[in-house]
């Protein structure tokens, strides 16, 4: 017996009632074709990606250690799944905390310098967790309560989007306030300004949208003298930086030693999918409950919590591991300056190549889809207007062949564009 | 009751904590954007300010067409 196709389905009667949101419209003026539809990707993502069918040099991949085909830990992803099963099946509040969540959080606890880690199904529940749990108010009996609505938040203008949507409803102007991104002499300025008895700073540490490290020290020098507590998003250099010998090693010794909290991702150079906060150990507690994204949602899968404890102990212990990645980012980095595209000052293992004006990069996103390389292309809204850039992660896995083709190809579509 | 200088002299003030711009630069015919460089995260917290200094409410509709210094004056002088 052959199963009969699936009919296709007639429009939906909402179709109607839902044209006061204007989605259709919305949908058809955008000409970016993937917008909505993503390409369909088979196989694992690594140096490259099979799209719709078709293999592309991938320099999109945020989980750039190549860990991901390491046969070792795909095996012991396996046996994580085998022993802790797939789903935790419920809050940790009514059930408990599975093992390999309870040693991950351990891990991370001790790596990131802090009493106690919670950990997130994802690191933009970590961030609004954090947000909530720091300016909420809850009452449970008399003496079991906290108030915190009169916290105010002064943030990097360029702070992830989560941390922004966890501020959503507490009024900027009055209880959020932003600083110039990068600008401690700003951050002075707001807090000075904006004295108040809570004061929380948020500030990343490697900056997505530019791939710039923050003047960390410098921002907890100004926390220090007005009394605020720091948080440091560290989502993309965790377990990157702070051994002596690499890049922004004083930095990550000030998110080490004198951040209050931190926040980790599990989806950069983890290879995984997950996060979590890390701070005192009191504050921490209470957020079991008062972040609610740990209370009211799925938490990290046991095979992926099980599998991070044992790559972040992998990574520390075999240091070579991001050293050869950073020299690899390096290089490539160092090749584009001397073919003259060069990337934004900075020394992190993103780059960012300026293009400017808007179409041409959009331009180039399409002729680099047709010459065989996936480049993540930052126009507006994104980024300001003609101020489009390219933002690439080098893979550990690509070889040089790969590097130096992207290289060529680069150089000969801005000779072709005039930019 | 605060005649429009006043009220224009006490805006200046308030741009000038929040955005650091010279309280003088700040007269009647600036474009807060265009002259001042003042962005939208920036004119969202002079309108709380200026909301919390004059007791006033601006809405956001109308905080869009608040265009100059002088366009936040007479807004503020009518509303009182």
């Amino acid at each position: 017996m052959t199963a009969s196709p699936a009919p296709t389905p007639a429009p939906a009667p909402s179709a109607d009632r839902l044209a006061p949101w204007a989605f259709a419209a919305f949908v058809e003026a955008n000409t970016h074709d993937t917008a909505y539809r993503p390409p369909v990707v088979d196989g694992p993502v690594g140096p490259t990606i099979v799209r719709n069918g078709r293999e592309l040099v991938n320099f999109a991949s945020i989980s750039f250690l190549d860990l991901e085909r390491h046969i070792p830990l795909q095996r012991h992803f396996a046996e994580g799944a085998r022993a802790h099963g797939l789903s935790t099946s419920g809050s940790r509040m009514t059930q408990g905390i599975c093992r390999p969540h309870h040693v991950l959080e351990e891990t991370i606890a001790r790596h990131t310098g802090k009493e106690r880690a919670i950990s997130f199904a994802t690191g933009l529940l970590a961030n609004i967790g954090f947000v909530h749990a720091m300016s909420s108010a809850a009452h449970f009996d008399t003496g079991i309560e906290v108030r915190n609505r009169d916290t105010v938040f002064v943030v990097d203008r360029d702070v992830h989007w989560s941390i922004w949507k966890g501020l959503e409803g507490l009024g900027y102007g009055r209880r959020v306030h932003a600083f110039r991104h990068n600008d401690v002499a700003d951050l002075a300025r707001v807090l000075e300004r904006r004295r108040a008895p809570k004061t929380v700073v948020i500030a990343e540490s490697l900056y997505s949208a530019d791939g710039t490290m923050g003047p960390i020290v410098e921002i907890l020098d100004e926390c220090d003298r007005y009394g605020a507590v720091s948080m440091i998003d560290d989502a993309n250099g965790f377990m990157v930086y702070g051994p002596e010998h690499r890049p922004y090693a004083r930095e990550a010794a000030a998110i080490r030693e004198r951040a209050d909290f931190v926040m980790v991702s599990l989806s950069k150079a983890i290879g995984l999918e997950g996060g979590a906060i890390a701070g005192p150990a009191s504050a921490v507690d209470a957020f079991e409950l008062l972040s609610g994204t740990s209370m009211f949602t799925a938490a990290i899968q046991p095979p992926t919590a099980y599998t991070a404890e044992r790559t972040i102990d992998v990574l520390a212990g075999k240091p070579e591991i991001v050293d050869d990645y950073l020299a690899h980012a390096a290089r490539l980095r160092r090749q584009m300056h001397e073919a003259g595209t060069p990337t934004l000052p900075t020394e992190s293992y993103m780059l960012s190549v300026p293009i400017g004006k808007d179409a041409a990069a959009l331009q180039m996103r399409e002729w680099f889809v047709e010459d065989g390389y996936l480049v993540p292309v930052f126009s507006y809204p994104a980024v300001s207007r003609n101020q489009a850039l390219l933002r690439l992660f080098p893979h550990a896995g690509h070889t040089e062949e790969q590097m130096d083709g992207f290289l060529r190809t680069l150089l000969g579509y801005r000779r072709r564009l005039g930019v | 009751m605060l005649n429009e200088t006043e009220i224009l002299s006490a805006i200046a003030e308030i741009v000038e904590e929040v955005a650091g711009v010279d309280a003088a630069e700040v007269t009647a015919g600036k474009s807060f954007t265009d002259d001042l460089d003042i962005d939208s995260l920036l004119m969202v917290e002079i309108t709380v300010r200026v909301e919390d200094r004059f007791e006033v409410k601006i809405p956001d509709d109308r905080s869009a067409e608040l265009r100059t210094v002088g366009d936040a004056v007479a807004y503020i002088a009518d509303y009182r």
